[in-house]
């Protein structure tokens, strides 16, 4: 356990911010100490985001003050916030996407040569021993934006260990990480707590926050609410305090549902392959049935979800829909045919977010919003009240339809994008990492809503690296390497259950190259 | 001790504490959406007050009628530009199907044939920069460039570089020439123009899928919306308005001139960027590009009545479109701040 001083490397007293009538933060105390890290808990809108931005220079806090190492200070912008040493590691990472690796990493230093020149074998040499330290297995030369996001993520991480920061704040990094990719940064980090580092960690995932930090802090609705220090608080007072619910079983999801015992497959596929990502893929879904692909990032399940889609085709095999047999050659075909798809980066791929709920509930649909049958004008009227019928069937928390999507909860955003689905008819619905960045509670309603759907007929393929989650699904499909390599019957697959499938499987597949490697695990 | 008295002051917010900012909040705000409107109501009341003949009947008219070629062809470019994306040859294919129409007529084609003929090669280099845009994914800019200067080539291989004169043919002439019901026959052709585009884009699919497209493209096309297609078409409805501004023109200087539609490129994307701060913030719509184009019109006008020589006009309209947008973006990060 790391020494406490008296004074903290950062002290927040009674900072308070409000974004018109929402009141973000309402006096909130809070110290970072360094060689700690502190974890930071709350359901979206919280006030953690907000707090970090304050930091960040990004907001200004409307009242309250902030004081290193017992200097007051002014966070004016993002460039005093980086010449005070704080790094911010974000969901959405700030990368520059035609930007090599290395000059990501190096875009906030000062390195150049006389007269300003851009120094390019100081910044290569920085990044190279960064990368050294961080374990980075790809070429540093490549532009970030082909990089997956694990690795983007890695990216930023060199940025904040290149600049050496004092204070690392990191949202939700594990987000989008496999397991292994998780292990490697808490290393890192902790690398970076023993040097010293104050070290601000936010997430969902309590697990991590048991695993990993010092402190924890539960924010609610703008206020800290409950501060533990490791080791003297239980998961159960983590998560009452989060919920502010009196008993854990108001908080314990339902049971996984019962598949109905004959089955009907909806959707085949025969040794799908597309190189290099899909090797060798085959499986059934039933109907009814939530089917969950298990595997690490990159193992190819993101890219099968988007052969079934139609946004890609596959280089061999074959797929079968409904007894027939299935080759969309474009997405509207696959939707056609009742193909949907809840894709990984809601923002960026699934939402208008400036727009209204209506208008993302009906996002390419409007040909079936016809105000008369053969004239192609459509009706508000029918699109306003699709959009009140799916908001009140999946309880999305909205001021009405015409509510701005942006102004939504993470949980209701993703709610509004399987409303578009619902709306559709669709009865194969591929859900890539539906849970990512939103609280315990939304999680529970987007699963819900998912087992609603395939309870009413229908069948759900979900993606998930949060294997914990994949306990819903009736049969967990452990994809390693674009292989389909061993299937785990549910219902209640356990994490640990998944994780020993996949690392036997890798393991094995890693000893032997190339060596085909399919059997049944569990 | 005044710090404490400053977070006295914070913590207990008075009338006036509440109030300034409140003020300085709708002031912000108005400014982004209404700057442009406040604009026009500013050059009005001070070109009324300068000339009475200004507001007449006559004069109002006059400026509707200045507005409406460059209204038409605005509106077009409109459409293209709220999917995210531009199109620089437009005013290229007004001056091109203007020599190919006038052209024709001078081979003994019947106007309303050499119209439609006109109308059909804004279909095909609508077509052509959807395909090149959707599918060679070339830059929206670079390729309407590329087909802008290719017009211009044709244009001379038609033309030879000299104009073509269709004065004496009284059924062309009169398709823009002359009123209806004592308002001039261009200020109808705007008025219809720009409620079927406005209907087009906000109560069709089409509509609502290029806006799609504007919002985020990647989502519109994971959501089955075929964007490849929408596009292309939002080329052919900005080739269609330039081919129809092109016919008019021609209709209206009685003759094909070789660079009559040129100058459109830059005043179409002016008042269309002038109308993305009419009541929306920073977005493209018709009502705001109709707007766009009037006060142009309209400041054009009075300078003129106020004897100010023509080449200040297009000081004038550039200093707007610098002034109104400015504003509209001030308007906005400080109501966002």
């Amino acid at each position: 356990m790391p020494a406490v001083d008296d004074t903290p490397f950062i002290r927040v007293r009674a900072v308070a911010k409000s974004f018109g009538a929402v009141r973000a933060l309402r006096g909130v105390d809070i110290d970072f100490s360094r060689g700690e890290v502190h974890g930071l808990v709350g359901a979206n809108g919280a006030g953690k985001s907000t707090l970090l931005n304050i930091l960040g220079g990004a907001v200004q806090p409307d009242s309250g003050s902030i004081d290193l190492e017992g200097q007051p200070i002014q966070v004016s912008g993002p460039r005093a916030a980086a010449d005070l040493g704080f790094a911010f590691i974000w969901q959405e990472l700030a990368l520059v996407p035609h930007f090599s690796a290395i000059e990501n990493m190096t875009l906030p230093t000062r390195a150049r040569t006389f007269m300003g020149i851009w120094d390019g074998k100081g910044r290569r040499d920085a990044a190279r021993a960064v990368a050294e330290r961080l374990g980075l297995g790809f070429d540093l030369d490549r532009p970030v934006r082909t990089l997956s996001v694990a690795d983007r993520g890695m990216v930023a991480m060199g940025r904040a260990l290149i600049t050496q920061a004092r204070f690392v704040a990191m949202d939700e990094p594990t987000s989008s990480l496999s397991d292994v990719e998780g292990k490697r940064l808490f290393a890192v980090i902790n690398e970076l707590v023993a040097g010293g580092t104050s070290v601000v960690y936010v997430t969902h995932r309590l697990q991590e926050i048991e695993d990993l930090c010092d402190r924890v802090t539960v924010f609610k609705e703008g206020q800290v609410v409950a501060r533990f220090a490791r080791g003297d608080y239980t998961r159960r007072d983590l998560v009452l305090a989060l919920t502010g619910a009196k008993s854990l079983a108001d908080v314990v999801g339902p049971a996984p549902a019962q598949l109905d015992q004959k089955r009907v497959p909806v959707l085949e596929l025969h040794h799908v392959s597309r190189p290099p990502r899909v090797q060798d893929i085959s499986f059934s879904l039933n109907r009814g049935e939530i089917l969950g692909l298990a595997g690490v990032v990159g193992a190819g399940r993101t890219e099968v979800a988007r052969i079934i889609f139609g946004a890609d085709r596959p280089a061999g095999g074959h797929m079968t829909l409904h007894g027939r047999p299935f080759a969309p050659r474009s997405i509207p075909e696959a939707i056609g045919r009742g193909v949907a798809l809840v894709p990984e980066e809601r923002r960026s791929q699934a939402l208008l977010m400036q727009d209204s709920v209506t208008a993302n509930v009906n996002l390419g649909n409007w040909g079936a919003l016809r105000l008369f049958k053969h004239a192609p004008l459509t009706s508000d009227g029918k699109a306003k009240r699709r959009a009140v019928e799916m908001g009140e069937r999946l309880s999305i928390v909205m001021a009405g339809a015409g509510t701005q999507v942006r102004t939504l909860s993470g949980g209701n955003q993703q709610k509004v994008v399987f409303g578009r689905w619902l709306s559709r008819n669709s009865s194969v619905l591929l859900l890539d990492e539906p849970t990512r960045g939103v609280d315990v509670g939304a999680r529970r309603q987007i699963w819900g809503a998912a087992e609603k759907f395939a309870s009413e007929g229908n069948s759900v393929i979900a993606i998930c690296s949060e294997l914990s989650e994949l306990a819903v699904c009736h049969r967990v499909i452990i994809i390693v390497e674009g292989r389909d390599a061993g299937e785990l019957q549910g219902p209640g697959v356990t994490e640990e259950q998944m994780n020993e499938a996949i690392f036997s499987i890798y393991a094995s597949a890693t000893e032997r190259v190339g060596a085909q490697t399919r059997g049944t695990v569990g | 001790m005044s710090t404490a008295l400053d977070e006295e002051q914070l913590q207990q917010p008075t009338f006036i504490n509440k109030l300034v900012p409140r003020i300085g909040r709708i002031a912000t705000i108005s400014l982004g959406k209404y700057g442009a409107l406040i604009v026009l109501a500013l050059l009005v009341v001070l070109f009324a007050l300068a000339s009475p003949y200004y507001l007449t009947p006559t004069n109002v008219l006059e400026i509707l009628n200045a507005a409406a070629l460059s209204g038409i062809i605005s509106c077009g470019l409109t459409i293209i530009l709220v999917s995210g994306l531009f199109d620089l040859s437009l005013g290229y294919l007004a001056s091109c199907s203007g020599i190919l129409i006038t052209h024709l007529m001078g081979l003994g084609v019947s106007w309303p044939l050499a119209v439609l003929i006109g109308i059909a090669s804004g279909v095909l280099t609508g077509l052509v920069n959807g395909f090149l845009v959707t599918r060679w994914h070339i830059n929206a800019l670079v390729a309407t460039l590329g087909t802008g200067s290719c017009l211009v080539g044709i244009n001379y291989v038609i033309s030879g570089g000299a104009p073509q004169d269709v004065s004496e043919n009284a059924g062309f002439a009169s398709l823009s020439i002359g009123h209806l019901l004592g308002i001039p026959k261009l200020v109808y052709y705007l008025v219809v123009i720009a409620a079927i585009l406005w209907v087009i884009l906000n109560k069709t699919d089409f509509g609502r899928n290029i806006q799609a497209c504007g919002g985020n493209v990647e989502a519109a096309r994971l959501a089955g919306v075929r964007v490849a297609r929408t596009i292309t078409l939002g080329y052919v409805v900005v080739g269609v308005c330039a081919v129809i501004t092109g016919a008019l023109v021609a209709s209206s200087i009685g003759s094909g001139q070789v660079t009559a539609g040129d100058s459109f490129t830059l005043s179409s994307f002016a008042a269309a960027f002038l109308g993305s701060t009419v009541m929306r913030e920073g977005q493209f719509h018709i009502v705001g590009t109709v707007v766009g184009v009037i006060l142009v019109s309209a400041g054009f006008n009075g300078l003129a009545l106020l004897g100010v020589p023509a080449y200040a006009e297009n000081l004038f309209s550039g200093l707007l479109l610098i002034c109104a947008v400015a504003f509209s973006s001030l308007g906005r990060s400080l109501s966002q701040a």
